[in-house]
């Protein structure tokens, strides 16, 4: 254990970007997916 | 190497193991996910992103319960989905186009069609609401080699700018074209997908009057939109037309190609910018068109409605009108001008108005008031109308707007022949934003029927032309714009049936 976080203390990119992917980049994108407009009544008529 | 690029370097494999840690995370929950049994088909739909744009998504998987049976995925808001028997004896006909098609009774072609012929007939109705026809044109193609018709039903043509505003308003939810790619490959992914219906509130879909009012917002979205832009939309509909007759063609299958039925007594949309006309003359001719209004009467007035919202659409005459379970009949309806030729003794189909809101009710009143007679007054104050109008549409030729109220304003004096029926087709053409087929699209439905051998015309708007009075089709065979009612819808499989049977012949 010990020597794992010693290993991510020097290597940080290790642990950046998935962070940053899955913190940031994918909460984005779900976020604009679940709001991007659908096949609604209005453009049904 | 120097300590600056063992840094560099070092930092590169930091980076490139980060990559590998966040993709091996996202495949183990994938992973996990699908193990889970969240891998089904439905799930594997790219439904919100492409919402029947994309091109390689399939529509039609095979029916698991049935063997050689086939099962659609539409994912289309409130639409069902189909299941289709394998294919057997039964010559296969297949519907395609809008709202319109969807609403077809496939059940009274098929009947129809059986009753005409010794041999079986199966009708698969493909319409689905909204779909324009590049939407249709993608569906058309998966169907054709999938579901093996033996003839096809082409019935697209009002929904172009439905459409278009559909996929502008897809391409405005994405940032940049980077963006739309990474959340497609998300979309994908059963993770993506479950992140997303997490996420994502069901659209409210229960109550039309809602958001009748986003619909002005709807039509401005074309406000200022130059002719030339009005004709790409129907040149990219009639390649797509030519796509779906070159590939009918191929497969053998003979296609009716029908021209939409549309609604003369519909005013029209948009009509700006006013081309080759100066600003002195569009500030003239709008002081004008002010004038001829004030003097318009009353029910003139109910028949042009100033917001979206008050116009009547399919929807008002009561979705729980389609029955008639008491056997009784109504009132005949005020407004309905009697049919003419083939549909003199036939039904509209508007006997269940109990059902109808009442802007309906009053919509038929001025109707009423605008086929019968003048009062000397409501004449007097018509024709003055009638001269600022002229007046207005000297100095806006291309408007569409003064054209049709020109046209609405003689017709009320009791003016009929071939000047009145050009005004309402002429302003049809000028919209520039139609919900609906119009002259230039039709016109360009007949230029693809006579270009392909295996392609039969079904002028549907020619026929509704022959049976309604003056020419003019209207209210009595229409529920808005573009929608025709159940009782046209009777007429018109009749009428397909009378072809489909010959068409049929041809090919066994």
């Amino acid at each position: 254990m010990k020597r794992l976080l010693r290993f991510l203390w020097r290597h940080p990119l290790v642990w950046i970007v998935p962070v940053l992917t899955y913190g940031v980049l994918l909460v984005y994108l779900v976020q604009k997916l679940a709001s991007a407009p659908q096949d609604a009544f209005i453009y049904r008529i | 190497m120097p300590r600056p690029l063992q840094f560099l370097g070092r930092q590169l494999l930091d980076l490139l193991l980060g990559v590998l840690v966040t993709v091996a995370i996202f495949l183990v929950v994938e992973g996990a996910l699908r193990i889970a049994g969240h891998g089904g088909a439905e799930v594997r739909a790219p439904r919100h992103l492409a919402a029947g744009f994309d091109k390689n998504a399939r529509i039609f998987e095979p029916d698991t319960e049935v063997e050689g049976g086939w099962r659609s995925r539409f994912s289309h808001a409130q639409s069902k989905e189909l299941a289709i028997r394998p294919k057997g004896d039964a010559t296969r006909v297949l519907l395609f186009g809008g709202s319109n098609t969807a609403g077809f009774p496939a059940r009274v072609l098929q009947d129809e069609l059986n009753a005409k012929n010794q041999g079986k007939y199966e009708v698969v109705n493909l319409g689905r609401a909204g779909y324009g026809s590049t939407r249709v044109a993608i569906l058309f193609r998966e169907a054709i080699e999938v579901l093996e018709p033996d003839l096809v039903v082409l019935y697209s043509g009002h929904n172009e700018f439905v459409e278009k505003s559909f996929a502008m308003d897809l391409e405005a939810a994405w940032d940049n074209a980077l963006v739309a790619r990474l959340a497609g490959l998300l979309e994908s992914t059963v993770t993506g997908r479950l992140l997303t219906e997490a996420l994502r509130e069901e659209p409210d879909d229960t109550g039309a009057y809602s958001r009748l009012d986003q619909w002005e917002a709807e039509y401005q979205k074309f406000e200022q939109v130059p002719s030339e832009q009005t004709a790409a939309v129907w040149d990219a509909y009639e390649e797509n037309l030519r796509y779906m007759c070159a590939l009918a063609g191929e497969h053998g299958v003979p296609l009716l190609l029908c021209a939409p039925v549309w609604n003369r007594f519909s005013a029209p949309r948009i009509d700006t910018p006013h081309e080759g006309v100066d600003e002195a003359a569009i500030s003239a001719g709008r002081k004008l068109l002010v004038r001829a209004r004030k003097k318009y009467p009353a029910q003139l007035k109910a028949l042009l409605p100033e917001k979206d919202k008050d116009r009547v659409h399919i929807f008002d005459f009561g979705r729980k009108n389609t029955t008639r379970t008491d056997g009784s009949r109504e009132e005949p309806l005020p407004g309905l001008r009697p049919s003419v030729g083939w549909l003199e003794a036939q039904i509209p189909g508007f006997e269940r108005h109990r059902h109808w809101e009442p802007k309906v009710r009053a919509w038929y009143q001025a109707l009423a008031w605008l086929h019968g007679e003048r009062s000397e007054a409501e004449a007097q104050a018509l024709e003055a109308a009638k001269n600022l109008l002229g007046q207005t549409a000297k100095e806006l030729p291309t408007s569409a707007i003064v054209t049709y109220e020109l046209g609405l304003v003689r017709y009320a004096l009791g003016e009929r022949g071939p000047d009145v029926t050009q005004l309402f087709w002429r302003a049809a053409e000028l919209d520039r934003a139609p919900r609906k087929a119009n002259p230039s699209s039709n016109a360009r439905v007949l230029a693809v029927a006579a270009d392909f051998d295996t392609v039969t015309l079904h002028d549907s708007d020619a026929r509704f032309v022959e049976g309604s009075a003056d020419g003019l089709v209207g209210w009595e065979w229409m529920v808005d714009h573009c929608h025709i009612s159940s009782g046209a819808g009777k007429m018109l499989m009749q009428d397909f049936a009378n072809v489909l049977v010959t068409l049929g012949r041809t090919k066994h």
